[in-house]
């Protein structure tokens, strides 16, 4: 490591981002740096996981194999020798815990967990599931509006609302905290006040203008006529002035090219006298919507600080948190504002047991600005360390930044690329995808900025970002020799009523049908960029016989018998929904609850009602699982009418609902939310995978079909503008959105507007640039024929793929208006598909009969008292002090053979039952009440040495035996009988005697109710006896013995 | 000084409790009364107990058998009275509490409110369980605080000195309440030397200890035999009582050759794996003989179910917790149900099925159905909280009236609202639970359902027997809820255990992999043989950081780490069968690490590993999905469509139709509704039917006719205020409260309006009109049905004009022709039929179509007119709607179009997002 020890990579797609990373931190072990020294995070699970496999699979290589190690060396930039590799292998292997390679939520999420109490985090916090937060959100929601007053909220609301009286509250506020808090969390005080509207006329000179208005007169055609548009247009002018619609004039045409710089109209200069009406009154209406957009925003902070509030306190009562909150935890107070680790003087080397040299961050692009405020100081302090031995590793591209709507800010990257010490080295090698490929994305993105289609005023905003893209555009080439092709296909036009992306899909069906069969060994993906296509496209594969499977995982709401399953849930909670009732009695789920098959009937209220209580009840007997396990067994695999794929996702659906039985609570439904916000994948993957284009980032694909290409672009996620000056800093800017006409009237919010488009719009390339490169050797674009003025990819790549004319290709629905590459030859090496095994089924399980059983049921005579027990009894409350009492009698009875010989003192006797009863006056108690029970003829005589031989007495006789159980098993009895009188004649046993002793006290009259209760107990000891005996269970007796009042009974 | 306990090594090549008890038998003989036997866990000590019984017989005179934790507590003779968990909880709290600000800071930045006993309950708890693992080892905080203080980190030493500081107070707390900390009592017995002198201990299995029993040990010194499950050969690894030496074990290689190794891909591959490991033995072993280790519980239910396949019971050593047996989970709900008495808690309280059944036992009760009544009640009121005041109709609301004093008289004294001691609610939890539990049959253990609640009730009586004896100086009093919350912490982390399987039922142990080295099962399976989970990783500690934790001697990752080496020779060595089973991934498809005892072997050998690691069989590509035939199962979902004869046909019903014929039949044919209760404020229907209410109410009212706004809008106003006090009481959910006051701010402007048209010479004629008959006959194919509907409002100008309109509440009114067709087809039907159905008013004259539109944009308040409407487009709709009632009555077919309901019940019923379906709705008609 002889230059700078730090790296910053720009990392094209495809040009080996992980080998690179993987080298840095091999080279690192190599140096002899500690796993547990080196942070590595990313952003998602699996490529931690997948970082952490290669880590592993490169060390392993270069043991085995002799060219690995040769290359293996080139990455760390040293010889190793053979040993050498080795026992970097082993070492790594044995301590596989201390590697931190992981995701930053990880990371962030074990930061959380040792500051907890030091962040004012509730110490067991747990991550909250989806379904779960949205209801704590809802929450939220709620206690926000219940503190306010009536007032203040109603105001409050109609300034959200730009005074609209929506129906829709509660729901509304819910949509307004999903579009605007990541926002509001970043926001510098002051970032909202940014629109600020100029001065709005009186209503003296409002009125006057409106007098004008009336007095203008629209220039006439040469017949004399007025002419048309201006007459129209003045019409309407004067119709929304007089109804106060302001924003309806601003946004009128005559209006707008008033405000032009040289105002013409309709091919006419606008006159004069017209301007000087229009332009003021243009003026008005701006500062009346901008007011009203200030209103709105100034609400909208006050909104989401008193929701913040509320959610903090909702997690501090609940100790749940969601991984978004995490930064914002570890560096509170916002983007501007101290380090309270530091205020604790407390170190974050000692708490997480190392301190971590090497910062290796993947994927930098995807970072948020309050992820970064956390790793910052981390990295600040590697960067500044001058003895080269730390080192901070980076690697991202702008151009794969797709996650903007996670807060994600690739210009981070930039602000890294300029710090001191840092090189940033672009890498454009692809090691994925063949040149033919490569010429497509490098033609398309290097002219991005003179694309036709982004010609025009509307479009300014936008070509800035594809201007900035083309001129950072670094050209890619490939670095391995592979044919390959590329398509612009264009399809039909749907058909009057079709959705418009149909014919695209089809085409996109057929085309990866064809490819798979003509190709087994191709990876085929099928990449869009809406999830509810992936069904859609599976099942028109399935239709022309072709496998696939949907990556990212479904909800498992995709299989009918689920859907059948969720409504029997439903209904278990909500007994008279009708629909759900039918939907059960209709499925092949119905004769199993007594639900009629409902041919095109309806199912009866009690029917249905008893249905519902059933399942309740079973559910809270036997939860969720087991329940849902045992519908599968007995239904879902046994009904024709389910299909292999109702079969497969009902078999997830129980492993969902074994899982679901932790948390479950009383409500039923609450089920069915969880199953339909939890995506579960198809374990088994086919040949044809259909996928987002999110989905398939990191991934790479032989042939990818990209189908979606006509949905419009620029008009999602537009409602909040926000400008971050400083990429690392907080939002100086943000403001709800304003119609175009309303921005052009104000600077602040028009450069607002520009910004929030032109990173949009940089982040549609993006994904369009994700997409295009995840294709190895073949990429088949499908775009559909021209419609309606929008702004989408498919109109982006037919202006930058204008080439000769459009060429139909045989028994295809299509023409291919570009293509680029060879048909022929381009799957050489693909050819054979991996060699699947035939289905294993498992095989059948054999086992020995049963020998030993182990484990059997442990039982206690005094369990056994009073015979199976009622739930009062259980509940009885245990007198602690009759408990102590007890013992000590025990205790001391212990001690007594024959009550002739009885001897022990006071004094000694006190003294043995100092553990058990600390309290001296307890015992002197405990102790007169046995005096006066020994006293008292019954027991004495109970007690007493008989005469003849001597019996053998054992006190306190403990005993560990099996029984037989009226099943025909086994128990193992244990405990201890108080008192066991063995009986010889002649040496030979003959009899025995039990005695307990009971010190419970009960009243005469209840004496033998009493006794009838330890009946069981007694009858256990007889078996027992007899077991140590060998005596006949009649020749043995048993007695209670009272010592208050003093009796014995004989049971 | 005593001398040092013997240790005696049982070898390894049998399982530890075989040997333990040969051992025991052999040097005790039959009569080991008197004797101390401790064990790691109480489950090896129940299954030692068997072996020397079943090896003894009726003669033995078992010893005590109990845990080494247990043990300490034999041994020392601890002065005092020990508080329990609950009680030391509690003081806790209240030494944290009485901390200097800053002191407590330095603990908890942020402390929770005063009253909120559930916030500093759970920082008390924390600090408990880490005052319990310092003590353990022999350690207080103070001592702690000495220690850290040699790093000089400033705030770590602060934060332990404040524990320091707050631990002397809450055994101040404790013994001004006759009671000591259990801990410190055992230290200071220990220091005392109060030591059992008589005590001959057998520790069986303890490789283990911690420094409060290692100490206690060495008082005890030559009584003491520690027998160790390893070859005497091994003696140098373990030191003078028998542990484990953890620099010797933990850098071992482990006897695992790589064909007993196995790694999958997801749990449901491990589980299988599993099962296939199992078949390979081929009958050897019954199924008492083996055991499956379950080292990450995340597979249990998988085992579970591929055992159920083979016919073969699970037999789950952890248990069932008690946080989900059904009196647990019931007192959760009353929980809370009590906290806020919010409306939802109520309605999950009352589908608690033993409720249910308790409340449906009492005869006034018995022909209630309290779901729905609750269902109803939700949808029509949106009531926040439950104060005992029910609205509406007289019928229901004596329902929920008698069903809400059931409850109440249920709850008894825990529904009183006030605060007490916490020991005075532990009766009226027991009451509550009698009024549901209580039955005349007892509790049958051989029944499960009985067991477990039998179980679950006699932990439920213990832990009430903690709370009924907290000192009640030690916490303010609390409201029921509060005390509830105390009592469901009490009971976290209990279990029932699992039953015990009936003679001859084939049952295989799934047990956790701590409980592993002492199970005696001939044959062994470990599944998630994981990094994380073997050795168990403790992930963040808040307070003890690992070096800490080496320097004070507490269990750290080398001790586990040794703890888990030692396990696996005795595994390898003394099982007929093991082998071991990783995943690459878990549950949610996220990646996992093998455990790294799997690479604890020479270095030669790690490549192979990891290679096995990396490249797993796939069962993904193995397990190729089977395809169905397209359409299999449409043909399953749907039942046939059986049309009953409709004789009469709304006229809104059409615009259903022409969305989704299927989502007619469903919703108009079969009448089917669904329902759900969670809504925080009025839907668009509820919406509109309190606005449809007040308006006929001014439809039928003096101002009718008024062309002066102001009386109009206060009528409404009036009006709206009034039906919204009466559906929704006093104080409604907020979001309501907003909702109502849109909607008199909607009729502010609409009376304008109003007043306009009265002034340009319109006035109401009718107001929710009706034809004659409450419809028109509508001749179709083989009959006539009868076309009804409600006109909203018939309009008549001074100048003999009709116009139909139709009140629309939504939150944007479109034209009415843009909402009547799109692209040149039809979607709705309503204003020309209204003008058909009106014909016997109107006369001949085509009338003016519209609505009156209530929109939430100021401008959306409005008269809205088709335009350009005449006879033909009316007399095109009646063809539509001919066409339309034709297409029903003769059975369909009812395709399901482009319907996207968002009830989900009607979604399902759609089969929308099911992979089978077409989604374009181009399918074919069965
Ligand atoms: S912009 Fe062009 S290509 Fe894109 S959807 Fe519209 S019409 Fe189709």
């Amino acid at each position: 490591m002889s230059e700078s020890p730090h790296a910053l990579l720009l990392a094209s797609a495809g040009t080996g981002k992980t080998h690179r990373l993987t080298s840095h931190y091999l080279r690192l072990l190599f140096a002899g740096v500690e796993p547990s020294r080196i942070l590595a995070t990313t952003f998602t699970r699996k490529a931690a996981g997948e970082i952490f496999d290669r880590v592993l699979e490169r060390l392993t290589n270069a043991v085995e194999d002799e060219d690995a190690r040769r290359s293996l060396e080139e990455g760390v930039g040293r010889r190793i020798g053979a040993a050498e590799g080795e026992e970097r292998l082993a070492g790594l292997a044995r301590r596989l815990d201390r590697l931190r390679i992981g995701t930053l939520d990880a990371f962030f999420a074990e930061l959380a967990r040792i500051f907890a109490l030091d962040l004012g985090l509730p110490p067991d916090w747990r991550i909250a599931g989806n379904s779960t937060a949205e209801e704590l959100h809802a929450e939220a929601v709620g206690r926000v509006l219940a503190a306010a007053g009536a007032a203040e909220r109603l105001d409050l609301l109609r300034s959200l609302q730009k005074e609209a009286a929506t129906r829709s509250v509660h729901a509304a506020l819910l949509d307004l905290v999903a579009g605007a808090r990541a926002v509001h969390l970043e926001s510098a005080p002051g970032a909202w006040e940014c629109v600020r509207p100029g001065p709005a006329l009186d209503a003296g000179e409002l009125r006057a203008l409106g007098a004008r208005l009336e007095t203008l007169v629209p220039p006439a055609t040469k017949s004399g006529k007025p002419r048309v548009h201006w007459k129209n247009g003045l019409a309407a002018i004067r119709q929304h002035v007089a109804e106060g619609a302001w924003d309806d004039f601003l946004g009128a045409t005559l209006v707008a090219r008033a405000l032009d710089e040289t105002p013409t109209f309709d091919r006419t200069e606008i006159p004069a006298d017209w301007l000087a009406v229009l332009r003021p009154l243009a003026a008005h209406a701006s500062a009346v919507l901008l007011a009203r957009l200030a209103r709105q925003n100034a609400a909208t902070v006050l909104f989401l600080e008193r929701f913040e509030a509320a959610w903090r306190a909702i997690q501090g009562e609940r100790g749940l948190l969601r991984f978004e909150d995490l930064p914002a935890a570890l560096a509170p107070g916002g983007p501007e504002r101290g380090r309270p680790l530091e205020e604790r003087e407390l170190d974050l080397w000692y708490r997480l047991d190392a301190q971590i040299d090497h910062v290796l961050l993947d994927e930098f692009q995807d970072t948020a600005p309050a992820q970064w405020r956390v790793l910052s100081p981390l990295v600040d302090e590697v960067l500044a360390d001058g003895t080269g031995w730390r080192s901070f590793f980076c690697v991202g591209d702008e151009k794969q930044s797709i996650y903007g709507w996670r807060q994600a800010e690739p210009r981070l990257l930039g602000s890294l690329a300029a710090r001191p010490g840092l090189v940033p080295e672009p890498l454009a090698r692809s090691y994925r995808s063949s040149s033919v490929v490569l010429d497509a994305v490098n033609a398309f993105f290097a002219g991005a900025g003179e694309n036709a289609a982004l010609a025009g005023d509307a479009h300014e905003a936008r070509r800035r970002a594809a201007r900035r893209w083309s001129s950072a555009h670094v050209p890619h080439a490939a670095a391995k020799d592979l044919p390959g092709a590329v398509v612009l296909w264009e399809a039909l036009s749907p058909a009057p009523g079709e959705d418009r992306d149909a014919p695209a899909l089809r085409l996109a069906a057929d085309r990866a049908a064809a490819l798979a069969t003509a190709t087994p060994g191709a990876r085929i993906g099928i990449l869009v960029r809406q999830r509810k296509r992936i069904p859609r496209l599976i099942y028109l594969l399935r239709e022309r016989g072709q496998r696939a499977s949907g990556e990212g995982g479904n909800p498992l709401t995709d299989s009918a018998a689920v859907l059948a399953l969720l409504s029997l849930v439903h209904l278990a909670d909500h007994p008279a929904d009708r629909a759900a009732a039918f939907h059960v009695a209709s499925s092949p789920f119905g004769p199993a609850f007594d639900l009629p098959p409902a041919a095109g009937g309806t199912v009866p209220a009690d029917r249905a009602r008893a249905a519902a209580g059933r399942v309740r009840e079973r559910l809270a007997r036997e939860g969720y699982g087991p329940f849902c396990a045992a519908l599968h067994a007995e239904l879902v695999t046994a009904d024709a009418r389910f299909t292999a794929w109702d079969r497969r996702r009902f078999a997830c659906l129980v492993e969902l609902a074994h899982a679901f039985d932790a948390e479950a609570g009383l409500r039923p439904a609450a089920f069915a939310d969880h199953v339909r916000a939890t995506k579960v994948e198809d374990p088994a993957a086919a040949q044809v995978r259909v996928m987002t284009i999110h989905a398939a980032k990191g991934l790479e694909f032989d042939a990818v079909l990209l189908p979606e290409l006509n949905q419009p672009l620029g008009r999602h996620r537009v409602e909040i503008l926000a400008s971050r000056p400083d990429p690392a800093g907080p939002i100086r800017a943000a403001s709800h959105a304003a119609s175009q006409a309303l921005a052009r009237t104000n600077a602040a919010l028009q450069a607002l507007a520009a910004e929030t488009v032109e990173r949009e719009f940089a982040e549609d390339l993006a994904v369009l640039y994700v997409a295009m490169t995840r294709a190895a050797r073949r990429l088949e674009m499908i775009v559909h024929a021209p419609g309606k003025n929008e702004l989408c990819y498919a109109a982006l790549l037919r202006a930058a793929f204008a080439g000769p004319p459009a060429v139909s290709v045989p028994d295809t629905p299509a023409t291919a208006r570009w293509r680029h590459g060879s048909d022929e030859g381009w799957a050489a090496g693909l050819e054979s598909a991996p060699a699947a095994a035939p289905p294993a089924d498992l095989p059948a399980l054999r086992l020995a009969p049963s020998r030993a059983p182990r484990l059997l049921p442990h039982r206690s005579p005094s369990a056994a008292e009073g015979g199976p027990a009622r739930a009062a009894a259980l509940l009885r409350p245990r007198d602690p002090a009759a408990t102590a009492r007890g013992s000590l009698v025990h205790r001391w009875l212990e001690d007594l053979e024959w009550i002739e010989d009885f001897a022990a003192s006071d004094a000694e006797l006190l003294d043995r039952g100092a553990r058990i009863e600390p309290d001296l006056e307890r015992r002197r108690a405990a102790l007169a009440e046995l005096r006066r029970a020994l006293a008292s003829p019954a027991i004495r005589a109970a007690l007493a040495r008989p005469a003849g031989e001597s019996p053998e007495v054992r006190r306190e006789h403990a005993f560990s035996l099996f029984l037989p159980e009226p099943d025909g098993g086994e128990a193992l009895w244990t405990g201890a009988i108080d008192r066991l009188v063995l009986h010889r004649r002649g040496g030979e046993l003959v009899a025995a005697e039990v005695i307990d002793y009971k010190t419970d006290r009960v009243a005469p009259a209840e004496l033998a109710l009493r006794a009838e209760h330890y009946r069981p107990q007694l009858d256990a000891y007889r078996r027992i006896a007899a077991a140590l005996t060998g005596l006949p269970p009649a020749a043995i007796a048993a007695r209670l013995v009272f010592l208050a009042p003093e009796e014995v009974v004989e049971v | 000084m005593t001398r040092a306990p013997h240790l005696v090594f049982l070898g390894w090549n049998r399982p530890p409790l075989a040997a333990a008890a040969e051992w025991l038998h052999e040097h005790a003989g039959e009569d080991m009364g008197g004797l101390l036997v401790a064990l790691p866990g109480a489950r090896a000590g129940r299954r030692l107990r068997e072996i020397l019984a079943r090896r003894i017989g009726a003669r033995w005179r078992p010893p005590r058998i109990l845990t080494a934790g247990a043990l300490v507590d034999e041994l020392l003779a601890v002065e005092g009275r020990p508080a329990g968990r609950t009680v030391r909880t509690l003081a806790w709290v209240r030494a944290l509490q009485e901390l200097p600000g800053a002191e407590r800071e330095r603990i908890a930045a942020r402390a929770p409110e005063e009253g909120d006993l559930a916030g500093w309950t759970r920082i008390a708890e924390e600090v408990r369980a880490l005052f319990g693992e310092v003590a353990a080892e022999g350690l207080d905080f103070a001592r702690v605080a000495e220690r850290v203080a040699r790093s000089a980190i400033a705030g770590e030493t602060a934060r332990w000195r404040a524990l320091a500081r707050a631990q002397t107070r809450m055994a101040e707390l404790l013994a001004a309440h006759g009671l000591v900390d259990p801990h410190l009592g055992r230290l200071a017995a220990l220091a005392a030397g109060r030591v059992d002198g008589t005590a001959r201990v057998v520790l069986a299995g303890v490789v283990d200890m911690n420094g409060l029993l290692r100490r206690t040990l060495e008082l005890v010194g030559e009584r003491a035999t520690a027998l160790v499950p390893a070859p005497a050969a091994e003696a140098a690894e373990f030191d003078a009582l028998g542990c484990l030496r953890p620099a010797a074990w933990a850098e071992r290689d482990v006897p695992l050759e790589l064909e007993r190794w196995r790694v999958a891909e997801r749990p449901g591959d491990q589980a299988e794996e599993a099962m296939r490991l199992l078949a390979t033995w081929n009958g050897r072993f019954a199924a008492e003989e083996i055991t499956l280790g379950v080292a990450d519980p995340e597979l249990v239910p998988y085992l579970r179910q591929r055992l159920a396949a083979a016919g073969v019971t699970a037999r789950d050593a952890a248990g069932l917790p008690l946080e989900r047996t059904r009196p647990v989970r019931l007192l959760a709900a009353v929980q809370a149900f009590l906290a806020g008495r919010r409306f939802a808690d109520y309605a999950a309280l009352l589908r608690h099925p033993d409720l249910e059944a308790a409340l449906a036992a009492r005869p006034a009760l018995a022909r209630i159905a309290p779901a729905e009544l609750l269902d109803a009640y939700q949808a029509e009121h949106l009531p926040a909280v439950v104060d005992g005041r029910w609205r509406g109709a007289p019928e229901p609301r004596a329902g929920l009236a008698a069903l809400h004093a059931a409850v109440e008289e249920d709850l008894g004294e825990l529904a009183r609202g006030e605060r007490r001691a916490l020991p005075g609610w532990a009766d009226a939890v027991r009451g509550f639970l009698l009024a549901v539990y209580d039955s005349a049959a007892p509790l049958d253990p051989a029944r499960e359902d009985d067991r477990v609640l039998g179980a679950a009730l006699a932990e439920i009586a213990s832990a009430l027997e903690e709370l009924a004896e907290t000192p009640p100086g030690l916490a303010p009093p609390a409201p029921a809820a509060g005390a509830l919350d105390v009592l469901l912490r009490t009971l976290r982390g209990r279990a029932v255990p699992p039953p015990v399987p009936r003679p001859g039922e084939p049952a295989i142990e799934l047990l956790g992999w701590l409980e592993l080295v002492l199970d005696d099962a001939r044959a062994l399976v470990v599944t998630g043989f994981q990094d994380g989970r073997v050795p168990e990783a403790v992930p963040g500690d808040a307070f003890l950081p690992d070096s800490l934790r080496r320097e004070l001697g507490l269990v750290d990752d080398e001790r586990r780490l040794a703890r888990d080496v030692y396990a696996l020779h005795v595994l390898r060595h003394a099982r007929e069968e093991v082998a071991f089973v990783s995943a690459r991934r878990d549950r949610a498809g996220d990646p996992l690490r093998p455990s790294r005892l799997a690479f604890h072997r020479p270095p030669a050998e790690i490549a192979a590993r990891v290679r096995r690691w990396l490249s797993p069989k796939d069962a993904r590509l193995a397990r190729p999905p089977a395809v169905d035939a397209p359409g299999a199962a449409e043909r399953a979902r749907r039942p046939p469509a059986v049309v009953p004869d409709l004789p009469r046909f709304w006229v809104t019903w059409f615009r259903t139709y022409l969305e989704s014929p299927y989502l007619f039949y469903l919703r108009h044919v079969l009448e089917l509704e669904t329902l759900d209760d969670r809504a925080r404020e009025m839907d668009p229907l509820g919406f509109g039917n309190l606005a449809h209410e007040v308006l006929r109410a001014f439809g039928a009212s003096e101002w009718r006719d008024s062309d002066d706004p102001a009386p109009i809008a206060a009528f409404l106003r009036e009006e709206a205020r009034r039906r919204a006090a009466l559906r929704f009481g006093r104080d409604p959910l907020p979001a309501v409260e907003l909702q109502i006051e849109q909607l008199v701010h909607r009729f502010g402007l609409f009376a304008s309006r109003q007043a306009a048209r009265v002034r340009e010479g319109w006035r109401i004629a009718h107001c929710e009109w009706t034809p004659e008959g409450g419809g028109r006959p509508l001749p179709v194919a083989g009959g006539e049905v009868l076309l009804v509907g409600r006109v909203d409002r018939l309009d008549r100008h001074d100048d003999g004009r009709w116009a139909i309109l139709d009140y629309k509440t939504g939150e944007t009114v479109k034209d009415p022709a843009k909402s009547h067709r799109k692209e040149e087809r039809w979607i709705d039907l309503q204003l020309p039929l209204y003008a058909w159905l009106a014909r016997e008013v109107v006369g001949d004259a085509t009338p003016f179509l519209g609505f009156a539109a209530l929109g939430k944009d100021p401008r959306n308040v409005d008269f809205l007119l088709a335009k350009d409407w005449d006879e033909t487009v009316i007399e095109e709709a009646v063809a539509e709607a001919r066409r339309i009632v034709e297409t029903v009555r003769a059975g369909g077919p009812f395709a399901i179009a482009d319907a996207r309901p968002r009830e989900p019940i009607l979604a399902a019923l759609l089969g929308q997002g099911l992979l089978e379906r077409d989604e374009d709705g181009t399918e074919s008609e069965a």
